[in-house]
Parts: C-alpha cells; sequence; structure tokens
C-alpha cells in the first residue's frame, strides 16, 4: 500500500534526471518535518494553507452542510482554508496554497471555465487533490483508473475503523466506485442488493470520495482519507464532553456527575459557559468550586465560547479582554481550561474577528455542528488549533460502533453531549456509557496549552500546570459563604444625629398637625352655631 | 398728523388680526411655520436610527438602500429608503397603528416625488399636518371665549412647549413616538372639547375613541392606555343620553377590549426581552441581597449571576431565549408577582421609581444624533433649533419621585374644587375635566410603572415619552387655566367697580 505525504510533490508526467533529484530531496525534507513527534514549541511550524472550492452549497439535498463539514474536518487537522466558489477561481490562484479540495455536489455541472483552469493548475503545480462528490475531473480519473456507477435508490451504509453499518446520507441514487487501483477507504454498502464499493480511494496524492455527507459516519470516514492524504501520522482517541454547562446548573447533579464518571473509570470533559459579569459574587464562587472538583475527578474543563446575541444589533465587545479575564479567574482558581469548545458556525463566520480575538488563547478547539443551518460561501480560516477534536454527538455513532479494539482513530474525536436536566438522565447515560465499546481517553494525558498575558496554562500526561508549577488536585467542595457586599455601603456622617432629629420632626409636625385639626374642628363648629341659626 | 394715522392703521390692523385670528390659529400657524423651519429647511432635522426601525420598516414595504448606513446608526438620521417593488415576504415583526401613517406616507410619496425612493419628509409632512391639528383644537380647548390678549399669550406658551424641535424631530424618524404625541394631544384635546361643549359632541367623541385607540396601538407598552381611557372614560356616559350614551358606552368598551388585545398580542421576542430586564434591571439590581431576591420568586440562587445584565450584550453566559431560561427563570415570574415584590419590598420600589423619574423628563434621547451625514455635523450632534422648552424642562423639574407625585396632586387638588362645584350644580361636562386630568396623569404614570415593572430600568428614555407629553399636557392645560380665571377675576372686578 503506497501513501505519499501531502508535502511530497505529484510527480509530473515526464520527469528528467534533475527533476528527479528534486523530488528526492523534497521527499527527504517532508519526511522529515512529517515525521518529527509533535512538541509544543515556542515557534510552531507555519500552518498549511489549503483551497476549498464548492460548486453548490446542495440546500435542500441530503448533501446540505457538506462544506461547512469540510471545513471543520479541515480545521481539526490544524489547516488554515479559504472558501470560495469555483466561478471565482482564477488562473494561478493554487500557487498560494498547499492542496485543493473541491466540493462537487452539482450532479450537472455547466462546465464553466474555472474547472479546467483549476484543473490545469493542479497540473501544473503538483499539488495533491481532494475531490468529494461528482464528476472527477478525467486527467484525475485516469490516474486513478477510476470506473464510478450509480447506486439504486437505497440508504447506503458506512464501515469504517471502529464503525459497522452507520447511515450515509439518505435513500437516493449515489455514485459510487466500481473500480479503482487507488488505496480504499472504508466500504459503503447497499444491504438490499448486496452491492459493497470503497468510501474513498487515494492514490499519488489524488483522493477521491464520491459520497460526503454532514453526519458524524460520514465525517468520521474522511477523516481516516484526510489523515493519509495529508500524510499526518498521529493517531487519535475517543474522549467524552458534557456542554451546556452554566453557572446556573444544578451544581449538586455537576457534583454527583463527577462522582460517577470518576467510579466508573470514564474521563470527561466539561465545556463550561464563560462569566464576564459578578465573578466576585457568591454565586460565582460555588460555580468554580464545582468545577475544581470535576478537574480533581478526572475530569478536563473546556473554556466554552459565550453566546453571541442576535439581539444585540451594531455593537463591539473586547471580547479579547473578557475572555482572557474568564480564563485567568479560572486559572486563579486552581482550575486549568485545556481547549475551548465552541459553534462551528462562530469560528467560520469569524464575526467581529472572533476567531483572533475571543479563541487564540488556544491550541485545542472542540467545533460543534451548528444546530441551525447556516450557509457560507466565503470564509477564510486563518486561526488554526494545533490539537483539535472532531466533535460529533455521541447518540450519532454509538449504535454503530462495534468492538474494534485494534481499530484507531485518525483524529482525537469529542463525543459530545448536552448536560443532564436531572439526575435520572445522567444515570442513563452512564448505564450505556459503562456498557457500550467505546474507551474514552483523557484528554489530559496529551500536552495542551492555553496562554494568557498572565498565565500559562498546560497538561502533560496527565499533570496539569499553571506557569510551569503543578497543581495539587482539589478533593473537596467547599462551602462558600453567602454574607457578601453586593452594594458598598454609603458613607454616612452623623447618622444617629438625624435619625433622631428626624423622628423629633415627625413627631412635632404630626402633634401640630391634629391640634391644627381639632381647632379646625373647633373652628367650623363655631361659625354654624353663630351663621346658621 | 401721522403719527396719528399710523396709531389708527396698526388699532384697525391688530382689531382685523384679532378677529380673524384666533389663539388656536396662531398657535396652529406658528408651529406649522416652525416645524416647517426646523424639518423641510435646510439642514433637515430628524432623528437617528438605534437598531429599532427594520421592526417596522420592513413589514411596510420599505428597505435601507443606503450603502453606508450601518456607519449612520446614533449619529445621523436617514433621509432616504428604498420600496419594496415586489411581493414583500416579511412580516410585520410587531403590530403597531404607526404602520397605518406609514403607508399613507408611502402612498402619498409614491404619488407626489417617487416610486422607488421613500424620502422621510412625506411622513414629516403627514405627522406635521396632524400634529398642527392637534395644536389647534388643544389651544381651542382652553382659549375658547377666552379674551384674546391672553389667549394669544396662552397661544405662544404653547408654541413654546409643543413646537419644540424635540418632539417635532421625531416626525422623521421611525419610532412609535410621533404617533403617540400626536395622539395623546389629541385625545387630551377631545376630552377637553367634550367638557367644554365646544364642537359637535358625536364628533369629538370620535375623536376621543379613535386617538385612545390609534395610542393604545402604538406601542405594545401602551396596553394600558386602552383599559384607563376606557374606565375613566366613563364619565361620558353621563354629559348626554340615550344615543351618545350607547355611542359612547360601545366607544369605551371597544377601548378596553384594544388594551387587552395589544396586551396578548405582544411578540413572544418582546415577552422575553422584557421578562429578562423586568428581572435582571429591577429586583436583581436594586436588591442588597440577589439571592435573597430570586429566593422570593422561587428561582435558583445561582442566577444572581444575571443581576444587572442587559439582553442587548454582545457576548453573553446565556442565550437569552435558551430552554434553561425559559424553565428555571422566566417561568417563575410575571407582571403581577414583581408588582407584589415591589409593594413588599418598598425601599426597592422607591430606588427603581427614583431612577424612573431621573428619565422622565427628557424629551428626546441623547444618544440620537439629529442631522443628516450629508448636513457635515459631527456624529451624534443635536439640532438647537427651538430647544429651548426641551432644555429648560430637562434642566429645570427636580427628577424626583416625589417631584412626580407632587405634581399629580397638585394638578388633582387643583381641578378638585370646580368638580366638586360641578357636581353640586349637576354640570356634568364640567364635573368630566377632573376625570379627564386623573385620566391623563394615570396615562403617564402607567408608562412609568409599566416600564419599571415590565422592564426594569432598561431603555427608560424612551420607555417614558408617554409621561414627559402627559406632563406638558396637563402643565399646559393648568397654566391656561390659572390664566383664563384670573383673566375672568379681572373682569369681575373691573365690572363691580363699573
Amino acid at each position: 500500500m503506497r501513501r505519499r505525504p501531502l508535502n511530497q510533490a505529484v510527480p509530473k508526467l515526464k520527469p528528467s534526471m534533475t527533476r528527479l533529484l528534486i523530488l528526492v530531496i523534497s521527499f527527504c525534507t517532508a519526511a522529515s518535518v512529517t515525521l518529527q513527534p509533535h512538541v509544543i514549541q515556542a515557534e510552531e511550524q507555519p500552518p498549511r494553507r489549503v483551497l476549498l472550492l464548492f460548486d453548490s452549497l446542495a440546500i435542500g439535498t441530503a448533501r446540505e452542510g457538506n462544506v461547512e463539514a469540510m471545513l471543520r474536518l479541515l480545521a481539526v487537522k490544524g489547516l488554515q482554508a479559504k472558501l470560495q466558489r469555483v466561478d471565482e477561481y482564477r488562473e494561478g490562484q493554487l500557487a498560494e496554497y498547499r492542496g485543493l479540495v473541491f466540493m462537487a455536489n452539482n450532479p450537472k455541472p455547466d462546465g464553466s471555465n474555472a474547472r479546467h483552469l483549476y484543473a490545469e493548475d493542479l497540473l501544473r503545480y503538483g499539488l495533491p487533490y481532494l475531490h468529494a462528490g461528482y464528476d472527477l475531473p478525467s486527467a484525475f480519473a485516469e490516474r486513478l483508473r477510476l470506473r464510478t456507477a450509480l447506486s439504486e435508490a437505497e440508504q447506503a451504509q458506512v464501515t469504517i475503523g471502529p464503525l459497522e453499518g452507520a447511515p450515509l446520507g439518505e435513500a437516493e441514487r449515489m455514485p459510487y466506485i466500481s473500480d479503482s487501483q487507488g488505496t480504499p477507504y472504508g466500504s459503503v454498502a447497499w444491504p438490499s442488493s448486496g452491492k459493497q464499493a470503497p468510501f474513498a480511494v487515494l492514490e499519488q496524492g489524488i483522493a477521491y470520495a464520491p459520497v460526503f455527507v454532514a453526519g458524524a459516519a460520514s465525517e468520521l470516514a474522511m477523516a481516516y482519507m484526510l489523515k493519509d492524504w495529508l500524510g499526518d501520522s498521529r493517531t487519535g482517541s475517543a474522549h467524552l464532553l458534557l456542554k451546556e454547562i452554566y453557572p446556573f446548573t444544578d451544581l449538586a447533579l455537576l457534583q454527583a456527575t463527577a462522582d460517577a464518571l470518576y467510579d466508573a473509570g470514564l474521563p470527561f470533559i466539561y465545556s463550561v459557559r464563560p462569566v464576564f459579569a459578578n465573578t466576585d459574587f457568591p454565586a460565582m464562587r460555588r460555580y468554580l468550586e464545582v468545577l475544581k472538583y470535576a478537574q480533581s475527578r478526572n475530569g478536563t474543563i473546556f473554556a466554552e465560547a459565550p453566546v453571541v446575541s442576535g439581539a444585540a444589533g451594531i455593537q463591539t465587545s473586547p471580547i479579547k479582554e473578557k475572555m482572557a479575564g474568564f480564563l485567568n479567574l479560572l486559572a486563579e482558581s486552581s482550575i486549568v481550561p485545556l481547549g475551548v469548545g465552541a459553534d462551528a458556525g462562530l469560528y467560520l463566520r469569524n464575526e467581529g474577528q472572533f476567531a483572533e480575538e475571543g479563541m487564540a488563547f488556544f491550541r485545542s478547539s472542540a467545533l460543534y455542528p451548528d444546530s441551525d443551518a447556516f450557509y457560507l460561501e466565503q470564509a477564510e480560516l486563518n486561526t488554526t488549533f494545533p490539537e483539535s477534536m472532531l466533535c460529533v454527538r455521541w447518540d450519532e455513532l454509538e449504535p454503530y460502533w462495534k468492538d474494534r479494539s485494534s481499530a484507531t482513530l485518525p483524529v482525537d474525536v469529542a463525543m459530545y453531549a448536552d448536560f443532564f436536566t436531572d439526575a435520572a438522565g445522567m444515570e442513563s447515560a452512564l448505564r450505556r456509557w459503562k456498557s457500550d465499546w467505546i474507551v474514552f481517553a483523557d484528554f489530559k494525558k496529551g500536552r495542551h496549552l492555553t496562554r494568557t498575558e498572565a498565565y500559562s496554562l498546560e497538561s502533560s500526561q496527565g499533570t496539569l500546570a499553571i506557569n510551569g508549577s503543578p497543581i495539587g488536585l482539589n478533593d473537596a467542595v467547599r462551602a462558600v459563604s453567602a454574607d457578601y457586599a453586593y452594594r458598598e455601603e454609603e458613607r454616612k456622617s452623623l447618622e444617629r444625629l438625624f435619625t433622631v432629629q428626624n423622628y423629633v420632626y415627625v413627631t412635632v409636625i404630626c402633634f401640630s398637625l391634629i391640634v391644627f385639626g381639632v381647632f379646625l374642628l373647633i373652628g367650623v363648629r363655631l361659625y354654624r352655631r353663630k351663621f346658621m341659626k | 398728523m401721522d403719527r396719528f394715522h399710523t396709531g389708527r392703521w396698526t388699532v384697525r390692523w391688530i382689531s382685523s388680526f384679532s378677529r380673524f385670528v384666533s389663539p388656536a390659529l396662531l398657535a396652529a400657524m406658528l408651529t406649522v411655520a416652525i416645524g416647517s423651519a426646523a424639518l423641510f429647511v435646510k439642514p433637515y432635522v430628524g432623528m437617528a436610527d438605534n437598531g429599532d426601525f427594520y421592526r417596522i420598516l420592513y413589514g411596510n414595504g420599505l428597505y435601507f438602500n443606503a450603502p453606508d448606513y450601518d456607519g449612520q446608526y446614533f449619529g445621523y438620521f436617514v433621509r432616504q429608503y428604498g420600496i419594496m417593488q415586489y411581493f414583500n415576504d416579511n412580516e410585520a415583526a410587531l403590530l403597531s397603528s404607526q404602520s397605518l401613517f406609514i403607508r399613507i406616507a408611502v402612498w402619498l410619496n409614491k404619488l407626489l416625488y417617487s416610486p422607488h425612493v421613500f424620502d422621510i419628509r412625506a411622513q414629516g409632512a403627514l405627522y406635521l399636518a396632524l400634529y398642527t391639528s392637534a395644536v389647534y383644537l388643544l389651544v381651542e380647548s382652553v382659549t375658547w371665549k377666552m379674551p384674546r390678549k391672553p389667549g394669544y399669550f396662552v397661544a405662544l406658551i404653547a408654541v413654546f412647549m409643543f413646537g419644540d424641535t424635540g418632539y417635532t424631530a421625531y416626525f422623521h424618524s421611525f419610532y412609535g413616538e410621533a404617533v403617540v404625541l400626536i395622539m395623546t394631544m389629541l385625545l387630551a384635546a377631545s376630552g377637553l372639547l367634550l367638557c367644554r361643549g365646544r364642537y359637535n359632541d358625536y364628533a369629538m367623541l370620535a375623536l376621543f375613541a379613535v386617538s385612545a385607540l390609534l395610542l393604545t396601538a402604538a406601542k405594545q407598552q401602551n396596553a394600558p392606555v386602552g383599559v384607563i381611557a376606557g374606565v375613566m372614560g366613563l364619565p361620558l356616559l353621563l354629559i348626554r343620553r340615550k344615543a351618545f350614551r350607547v355611542t359612547a358606552g360601545a366607544s369605551l368598551a371597544l377601548l378596553l377590549l384594544t388594551g387587552i388585545a395589544v396586551y396578548a398580542l405582544i411578540p413572544q421576542e418582546f415577552v422575553n426581552i422584557n421578562q429578562y430586564h423586568a428581572m435582571t434591571r429591577g429586583p436583581l439590581l436594586t436588591s442588597g441581597n440577589p439571592e435573597a431576591a430570586l429566593a422570593a420568586f422561587g428561582i435558583d440562587e445561582q442566577y444572581a449571576i444575571l443581576a444587572g445584565s442587559i439582553y442587548y450584550e454582545l457576548y453573553t453566559t446565556v442565550d437569552v431565549q435558551s430552554p434553561i431560561l425559559d424553565q428555571s427563570f422566566y417561568g417563575r415570574y410575571g407582571f403581577l408577582p414583581i408588582l407584589g415584590y415591589y409593594l413588599a419590598h418598598p425601599a426597592q420600589a422607591v430606588d427603581m421609581l427614583q431612577l424612573a423619574a431621573r428619565h422622565a423628563f427628557t424629551i428626546r434621547p441623547e444618544a440620537m444624533g439629529s442631522f443628516e451625514l450629508a448636513a457635515g455635523k459631527p456624529f451624534g450632534e443635536h439640532a438647537r433649533f427651538f430647544t429651548g422648552y426641551s432644555e429648560l424642562k430637562q434642566a429645570l423639574w427636580p427628577k424626583t419621585i416625589g417631584f412626580v407625585a407632587i405634581w399629580a396632586l397638585a394638578a388633582i387638588g387643583f381641578y378638585a374644587p370646580s368638580f366638586m362645584a360641578a357636581v353640586k350644580s349637576k354640570n356634568m361636562r364640567a364635573a368630566m375635566k377632573l376625570p379627564l386630568v386623573v385620566m391623563i396623569i394615570l396615562i403617564g404614570l402607567s408608562s412609568m410603572a409599566v416600564s419599571i415593572i415590565g422592564a426594569g430600568d432598561a431603555d427608560l428614555s424612551k420607555h417614558e415619552f408617554l409621561f414627559t407629553v402627559t406632563f406638558d399636557l396637563i402643565l399646559f392645560a393648568g397654566l391656561a387655566d390659572v390664566i383664563r380665571s384670573r383673566t375672568r377675576a379681572r373682569e369681575r372686578k373691573g365690572g363691580g367697580e363699573g
């Protein structure tokens, strides 16, 4: 099985001896780069840039959302990416990139000039190419010796790594690889007809996947191929992540869940919402105590991105200072946030430079698929996260996760769920986690770093450190006193004097009013007696 | 000789002027002149968008067509908007009587100016025409049968107060305050005219009902106006019998129902916004112990972290429309529980009322600019043309709840003797004046109460615009009545001596 790393140039059609020499030198350089063990260094290598083209967002079809899914995958692999429509491609643009991904969602492309332009540039520059969808250009189809066919309209299932029989797309006619000389990845089966085909193939830097949809199984399958396409030697683990944790989530349940997971030997991640105001309130201190406790019970803390309010209108806000403030607060409470959790849309749309300002503290991220659809036609991903996780809903993959103890994952996978609303929900989930085949790894075992101006927060082989000093993990949740001066007492002088004075005045005035009333009554009676006989 | 002729000519001119130009007509002419100078002479005066315009704009077939619109928020008012040419699939974000006036203005614009571009001056002209007639009726209601000289003086007071650019600037904006101003004035004027028996009773009753209806439906927070007008307008039933009584009764019932309907039809988004602020900018803000305040409502003490926060913050801990707030926060309190909380905690109630009073005398919010970008004025600059009254008002009146209470009691006390005398003499028309004054005071106070109970201290100056209008109307009516009674007293004294 021959594989070439991304950094190696795809061989030209008729190499001369000189070109061969250059090729060998390039290979040696690339190998020395990709095979180096990953170490957190002050100066990291510059991230690789990939151009992502698409011809259609496939809105209203089974492929809707696959462009955003691909962007997330590229972000997980630590790549910088630029997204644009294939029609806007200009000649020579590929010179700025290390590879090209094309999402061909339109089953009937219009044969525009741009498609020829990028294909020609690819051949000219010899860059790696990943094609997902319809109509692989013939020049590349020939290299793969590719033959495709169209399936019947029935539900397809994908099997790859630990996944077996996970649904792929919808029950509709879809292209599949009937023959290819490339390395196959996974298999797609149509149980009714008994047909089987590879999910994707890869050969000499050319990768082809006829069907890629947004969804946990498809994204994990694509991640397997991306790993080899990029020449990435790292493997990944599965992690359990619980999100939607607020300062007003049931703190007792948070604590009980941490205990239950610890007793079950399940490491976990709590992705917690930030707080930017009232951080000295007792309520906030209770929140921090519980997070610290969870950390001590084999938990890892992620700082989740704040909610961006749609009702805010035209406003700017210093998100960098706010996030730094929250992270510093966690550090001061001996809590080490090892990564950031955020909806992918927040990162991809990057409104108000959110990625640069609010997320640049972190090297690790968990980008959740957005629950609301959004349609991105342009994006420029410049902020990268070298250690990131592919986020999939736990209940999307768990039913198809079979005992494949020898199967390794191509990337770190965060299998996430929303935090529970009651103990019954927690116990039910815990039973399933204990009984299924998924082995969750401890995120702290890896090397992760979060940095603010004041603090350097890191993990290595299960140890947490703040500014280089390992922290002891607190066992007990300390009680927080509700005694707190919410308001500053105003300075008062001569308070007693004025209070007494007020009582005296009130007494005198009331007495005077009574006396006045009495005199008024007497006067009225005298008047009546005198004048109204 | 020349001096004699000049003097005679002057006297003749003054005599003709006072014969043909009533104080009301004078007030109307001056109002339209000053308003036109502000609105239709460069640099045009208006009010900048604070982000609220889109709610009323898109549902009425208009859209932002200025390419640099975003950069003009708060700082400059935009004069021109696009008119949608094809099917408008935008639903109205809110139901408001303001849409009626916008649509009439768009129709006028299409007729006289352009079918593609809406110039807000068309709306300004429509509002100014309505406002001028409102000023005319108001001044007429207090100066009818008043000698000309004091009448003209009252008219000038009216022009000084109500011709202020702080009021007329709203006509070049898509805020509901323009409708609130005109309808409140028409409501007061029609009520006073009914009291005095000036003009046809049915016509004035119709004006009373329509203006109250349009005022109630202008903004969701005006829902209590319909209820107040429907209840306090009951003395109208005693003015005349039979057909008038039936008509008046039906009108009042309609007003009552409109108030309830406006409340019920508040969009959920606004319910959540106000619900959020009612707690975070209400009891949690003023309480010395937010956790204890939350406990009073049966809410988890951890929500104390939200104390003081506002719905419109860009980056927040929790989505204000999220299920966790729906279940554990919004569902635990409402208007009546918060009212009950303030009644049980009078110190906090007073704090909130003081906060409300601080913003109650502002006609025009500080944040919004008055000029177009093309006028070359600094960002957020306010117009200073004919703004004497609004500036005086903001500087002069004590901004405390004590002063508001004194104002209300003084106004009621001022009209109480005449009310008792009218009741004794069975003059129900004259007796209606006190209930009318109380109605206007309650309408003003309701805006204050609804603001702080329904939405905490969020956006108070805009929410209390109705109070500032009613304050000015009561003040003006009181001044006019003082001038009338002194004039009468002088006449009686002069007649007696004669």
